[in-house]
C-alpha cells in the first residue's frame, strides 16, 4: 500500500469534512473528517451508539447533516436526495435487509441498473424505443448475478433466499449501479462464520479489482483482516484513523471498546 | 407482444375470441342484451387494468377512479351534445386533458403514503361529486345530461351493437397493451420496487414521486378513455354514475383478480360484471354482495385468484426473449 | 359591527365543527394504536343516528332513554367492527406486523367493505329516503342568545361534545383501561413487556371510538331532524380531513381542526351557495398536506 499523505498521490474519491449531526440535544456525529482514496477499502468501526449508522445515512443522503461537507470526486453532494447521490455514484446496502421480497432475484437486482440507466414512460409504451436501454439493464443485471453466484436463483422470489444470499443480493443490486463508492452497512451482521468468511473474501476481491468501498462493521476481526485503513468513531467523534495494526494498538480505541472512561 | 411462439399464439387466440368468436355468438343468439354485457365487460377491463397499474403495481390505494371516468364521460357528453363533435376529437380532449390534470394532481397526491393517499382520494371523489352536482351550467347538476348521441366517426353514426362492441374491444386492447408494456418491463420493476420499499428504491437512484405521478396520469387517461365511450353507449351521464361505490367496485375486481396481475385484472372485470347477472334474482342487493365479496377476498384471498408472482412468472414463460424476462438458463 | 346573521352562521359552524372533532377523535384514537384508519367509522355514526330514529319511533322511548341505548349500540358496533374487519387481518401483535403497511391497507379495505355492506343494507331497508325524527324528539327550538338565534340542538351538540371530551379525558387518564390505551399508543413494545393484553386494548379503543361516533350521530340527527343511510359518508370524509389537519394523533389538534373546518365552512356559506361549502374542508386538507405535512399538532412521524 502506498502512503497517502495530504496533497500527494491521487485525489480522494470521498472527502468528509467536519460532518456533524444533532438529534435535538444529542450530537450523534461530531465534527468528523476523513477521506477515502481510490480503490481503498476503508473500515468504519466504533462501539454501539458511536454514530456509525448516522454517519452512514448522511453519506447515503438519507439524513441531512447539521453541519459539514461531503464531496464525491470533488463534487459537493451534501444534503442531496438519496436518488441523486445514487446516480452520482454512491451505492449502498442495508444493515437490516431491504430486499423487495415479492419480486424475483433478477427483478430485485435489476432495480440498481434501472436507477443507473433510467426508465422512461414513453420508451416503455412504444415498442422498440427502449430496446438498447433495456438490453443494458438486463446485461448489467445478469453480470451482477453471475459475479455474486446468484444466477441460478434468478427466477426465485427474493423472499425465499437464505439470509446470507439476501445480503449478497443487496451487494449485487448495489453493484449494478456501477458505483464509484460502495457503502456497506454491517454486511456481516447475522451471518454465520462461514458466510462471514465468504463475504470478507468477496469484499476484499471487489476492492482489489479497483472498487472503492466504505465498510461499516461491527465484526472487529473481519474489519481488521480485510480493510486497508480504519476510522474509529466513539460518541460521535473520530478517535483514530490509520492502518489496522496501528488502530488495534491505539490506547484510545482500546479504552472505547472496553468502556473505560477517558 | 413479441417473443416465443407461445406468446404469439396466445395473443392471436385472445384476439380471435374477442374480435370474431364473441361477435358471432352475439349475432347467432341475436340478443342485444348479451352483446351489451360483452361490451360492459370490455369497458370494465379498461377500468380494472387502469386501477391495477396504480393500486396493484405501484401500490397506491386509490378510491378516486370514478373521478377520471367521470372526466371522460362528461367531456364526451358535453362536447357531443353542445358542439356535435366527433368521437376522435372527444377522445383526444378527454384523454390528453385528463392525463395532464392527473399528472399534476398526482405530483401533489403521491407525496402521501399508504392510507393517507387513500383518504385524500376519497376527498377528491367527494369533491368531484359535489362539483358535478352543483356546477349546473356545465353539467346540468342532478338532472344529468340526457340524449347523448351515438358515437360519430368521420361523419358516420355508429349506432349498432356491433360497432360499439368493437370500439369497446379496441379500447380493451389498448388497455391490455399499455398494461402489458408497463407491468412486464423494467418500468414495472421500478414501480414494484417503489411499492415494496420506497426508501430502498430511492437509494437505487429511482425517483418515486415522478414515477408514481406518471402511473397516476396513465391510470386517469385510461379511465377517461373508457368514460367517453361509456357516455355514448349509456346515452346519459349524471352524478350518480360516479359514486364512491363504483370506485370500490373496480377495486373489488382487482383484489379478487390479484393485485398487480394483468391477467387478474381482466379476470376480475369479467367476474364483477358477469356475477351480478348470474345473481339477478338478488337484484338490488348487488352492492351488498360486492361489499361481502370484497370483505371475504381481503380476509381469505389477499393475493387474489391469479397472484402477481404467478402471473409475472407465466408471462416470463410466454415471452422469455423480452429483456425484462431475459436471464441465463442453468447449463 | 358584525351582524347577527354572521354570528349565527359562526355559531352553526362551531356546533358542526364540534361534531367533526368528535368523529375525528374516534378515528384518531384508533390511528394512535394501529396506525390504521377505520373506514367503517362513518357508518357507526349512521348507526347511531338510526338507533336514535328507531328508539324514537318503533320503541317510542323518551329522549333520556334513547341516550344509553345509542351509546350501547355504538359500543356494540365498535366491538363488531374490530372483530370482523380488524382482528382477522391481524395475525400477530408485535409492532412490526401490527402496524405494517400490508395490515394497515388490508384493514382499510376490510373496514371499507364492512361499511359498504352496512350502508347498502340500510339503504335497502329504508329505500335511501330521508327519514324524519318525530317532532317531539327534535332539538330544533330556536334559542335567542343576545340577538343571535341558534337551535337547542346546536347548543346540545356543543354541550354534548364537551361532555364527551371530558369523559374521554377522564377515561384516558383516570381509568386502568384508559391508561393501558395510552401506553399502547405511545409505546407498544413497552406496553407489551409490562403485561398489557394488546387485543383487549384494541377492542376497548374501538368501543370508545364508536361510542363517540354513535353519540355524534344521535345528536346530529336530533338537531337536524332527519336520518339517511348515506349520512356517514360525508361525515367520515370530514373526519379524515380534520384528523389530518389536526395532526393525525393529537386530540387537541382534532378539536382545533374540527372547529377550524366547521367555522370555515360556515364562513364560506355566507359568500357561496351552501352546496359548495363541502369543498372548503377538502381545500384545507390539500393546503395542510402541501404546507404542513404533519398537521397543526402533529408529532414527528417515522
Amino acid at each position: 500500500m502506498t502512503v497517502r499523505g495530504e496533497g500527494t498521490g491521487p485525489a480522494p474519491v470521498l472527502e468528509v469534512e467536519g460532518l456533524t449531526r444533532d438529534f435535538d440535544a444529542l450530537r450523534a456525529v461530531d465534527d468528523v473528517s476523513f477521506a477515502v482514496m481510490p480503490s481503498e477499502l476503508l473500515g468504519l468501526i466504533g462501539p454501539n451508539g458511536a454514530g456509525k449508522t448516522t454517519l452512514f445515512n448522511m453519506l447515503a443522503g438519507a439524513l441531512p447533516p447539521t453541519a459539514g461537507r461531503i464531496r464525491l470526486q470533488g463534487r459537493d453532494i451534501t444534503g442531496l436526495a438519496p436518488n441523486r447521490i445514487a446516480t452520482l455514484g454512491i451505492a449502498r446496502t442495508y444493515q437490516n435487509l431491504r430486499v423487495f421480497p415479492d419480486m424475483t432475484v433478477f427483478d430485485n437486482v435489476s432495480v440498481g441498473a434501472i436507477g443507473r440507466f433510467g426508465v422512461s414512460l414513453w420508451g416503455t409504451l412504444v415498442p422498440g424505443l427502449e430496446r438498447r436501454r433495456s438490453d443494458r439493464i438486463a446485461d448489467a443485471t445478469i453480470a451482477a448475478l453471475e459475479r455474486l453466484g446468484l444466477i441460478d436463483h434468478a427466477d426465485a422470489p427474493a423472499g425465499n433466499l437464505s439470509y446470507g444470499q439476501k445480503k449478497l443480493l443487496e451487494v449485487a443490486r448495489a453493484l449494478t449501479l456501477a458505483p464509484t463508492l460502495l457503502l456497506l452497512d454491517e454486511p456481516a451482521a447475522g451471518l454465520n462464520p462461514n458466510e462471514t468468511e465468504a463475504l470478507s473474501l468477496l469484499v476484499r476481491t471487489l476492492a482489489d479489482e479497483g472498487l472503492t468501498i466504505l465498510l461499516v462493521e461491527h465484526d472487529m476481526p473481519m474489519v481488521m483482516r480485510v480493510c486497508d485503513r480504519i476510522v474509529v468513531l466513539d460518541s460521535g467523534r473520530k478517535i483514530a484513523d490509520g492502518a489496522p495494526r496501528a488502530v488495534r494498538s491505539d490506547p484510545a480505541v482500546r479504552a472505547a471498546y472496553l468502556g473505560d472512561p477517558e | 407482444m413479441k417473443g416465443s411462439a407461445g406468446g404469439i399464439l396466445f395473443v392471436v387466440a385472445a384476439l380471435l375470441v374477442v374480435g370474431v368468436a364473441l361477435p358471432l355468438v352475439f349475432w347467432v343468439t341475436g340478443s342485444p342484451f348479451i352483446a351489451r354485457l360483452g361490451q360492459l365487460v370490455l369497458l370494465t377491463v379498461v377500468l380494472t387494468i387502469a386501477l391495477n397499474l396504480l393500486t396493484g403495481t405501484a401500490g397506491l390505494l386509490a378510491l378516486d377512479s370514478v373521478v377520471f371516468l367521470g372526466f371522460g364521460a362528461y367531456t364526451g357528453a358535453i362536447l357531443s351534445t353542445r358542439f356535435g363533435t366527433s368521437f376522435p376529437v372527444e377522445l383526444l380532449v378527454a384523454v390528453a386533458g385528463t392525463a395532464v390534470i392527473a399528472f399534476l394532481l398526482g405530483l401533489l397526491l403521491v407525496r402521501l403514503h399508504s392510507v393517507f393517499f387513500a383518504v385524500a382520494t376519497v376527498g377528491l371523489a367527494v369533491s368531484f361529486y359535489t362539483t358535478v352536482l352543483n356546477w349546473g351550467d356545465l353539467t346540468r347538476g342532478a338532472m344529468g345530461i340526457p340524449a347523448i348521441p351515438p358515437v360519430r366517426i368521420a361523419g358516420y353514426e355508429l349506432d349498432g351493437w356491433l360497432a360499439t362492441y368493437m370500439l369497446a374491444a379496441l379500447m380493451a386492447l389498448v388497455a391490455v397493451f399499455v398494461g402489458h408494456r408497463m407491468t412486464h418491463s423494467f418500468y414495472g420493476n421500478a414501480a414494484r420496487a417503489i411499492r415494496e420499499d420506497e426508501d430502498a428504491a430511492r437509494s437505487m437512484g429511482l425517483t418515486p414521486r415522478f414515477i408514481k405521478a406518471q402511473i397516476y396520469a396513465v391510470h386517469g387517461a385510461l379511465m377517461a378513455m373508457a368514460g367517453v365511450l361509456y357516455a355514448h353507449v349509456n346515452s346519459f351521464v349524471g352524478p350518480d354514475n360516479f359514486l364512491l361505490l363504483e370506485s370500490a367496485l373496480i377495486l373489488t375486481a382487482i383484489v379478487i383478480g390479484g393485485l398487480g396481475s394483468l391477467p387478474g385484472a381482466v379476470l376480475g372485470a369479467v367476474l364483477v360484471v358477469l356475477a351480478p347477472e348470474m345473481l339477478r334474482q338478488f337484484g338490488d342487493l348487488r352492492a351488498i354482495i360486492f361489499g361481502v365479496i370484497l370483505f371475504l377476498a381481503i380476509l381469505f384471498l389477499p393475493r387474489g385468484l391469479l397472484s402477481e408472482v404467478r402471473s409475472l412468472a407465466w408471462v416470463r414463460r410466454l415471452d422469455p426473449a423480452s429483456p425484462w424476462a431475459r436471464r441465463k438458463r442453468r447449463s | 359591527m358584525i351582524d347577527h346573521f354572521i354570528l349565527g352562521q359562526l355559531a352553526i359552524g362551531v356546533s358542526v365543527g364540534m361534531t367533526y372533532a368528535v368523529i375525528a377523535i374516534g378515528l384518531t384514537l384508533i390511528f394512535r394504536v394501529l396506525s390504521a384508519v377505520n373506514f367503517a367509522h362513518g357508518d357507526v355514526y349512521t348507526i347511531g343516528a338510526f338507533a336514535t330514529l328507531i328508539g324514537a319511533t318503533t320503541l317510542a322511548l323518551p329522549l333520556w332513554a334513547i341516550v344509553p341505548l345509542v351509546l350501547a349500540v355504538g359500543g356494540l358496533s365498535g366491538w363488531t367492527v374490530e372483530r370482523l374487519a380488524f382482528r382477522p387481518v391481524r395475525r400477530f401483535t408485535d409492532e412490526a406486523s401490527l402496524r405494517s403497511r400490508a395490515v394497515r391497507e388490508a384493514t382499510l379495505l376490510s373496514s371499507l367493505a364492512l361499511g359498504i355492506v352496512v350502508r347498502e343494507a340500510l339503504d335497502q331497508v329504508y329505500k335511501g329516503e330521508w327519514l324524519v325524527i318525530p317532532a317531539s324528539h327534535q332539538l330544533t327550538q330556536p334559542v335567542n342568545l343576545g340577538g343571535v338565534i341558534v337551535s337547542t340542538g346546536e347548543i346540545a351538540i356543543a354541550g354534548s361534545s364537551i361532555l364527551l371530551l371530558i369523559g374521554l379525558q377522564y377515561l384516558l387518564h383516570r381509568t386502568r383501561i384508559g391508561i393501558a390505551i395510552r401506553a399502547v399508543s405511545s409505546n407498544l413494545l413497552g406496553a407489551q413487556f409490562s403485561g398489557i393484553d394488546i387485543n383487549r386494548v384494541i377492542v376497548a379503543v374501538f368501543i370508545v371510538a364508536s361510542i363517540l361516533g354513535a353519540a355524534a350521530g344521535m345528536v346530529v340527527s336530533l338537531t337536524y331532524g332527519s336520518v339517511q343511510s348515506f349520512m356517514g359518508l360525508t361525515m367520515i370524509v370530514k373526519g379524515f380531513v380534520v384528523m389530518v389537519v389536526g395532526g393525525l394523533t393529537s386530540i387537541p389538534g382534532a378539536v382545533v381542526a374540527g372547529l377550524l373546518v366547521g367555522v370555515a365552512e360556515a364562513a364560506a356559506g355566507i359568500f357561496v351557495p351552501s352546496a359548495w361549502t363541502e369543498m372548503v374542508g377538502y381545500g384545507l386538507l390539500l393546503m395542510t398536506l402541501l404546507f404542513m405535512p404533519r398537521g397543526l399538532f402533529g408529532r414527528r412521524q417515522a
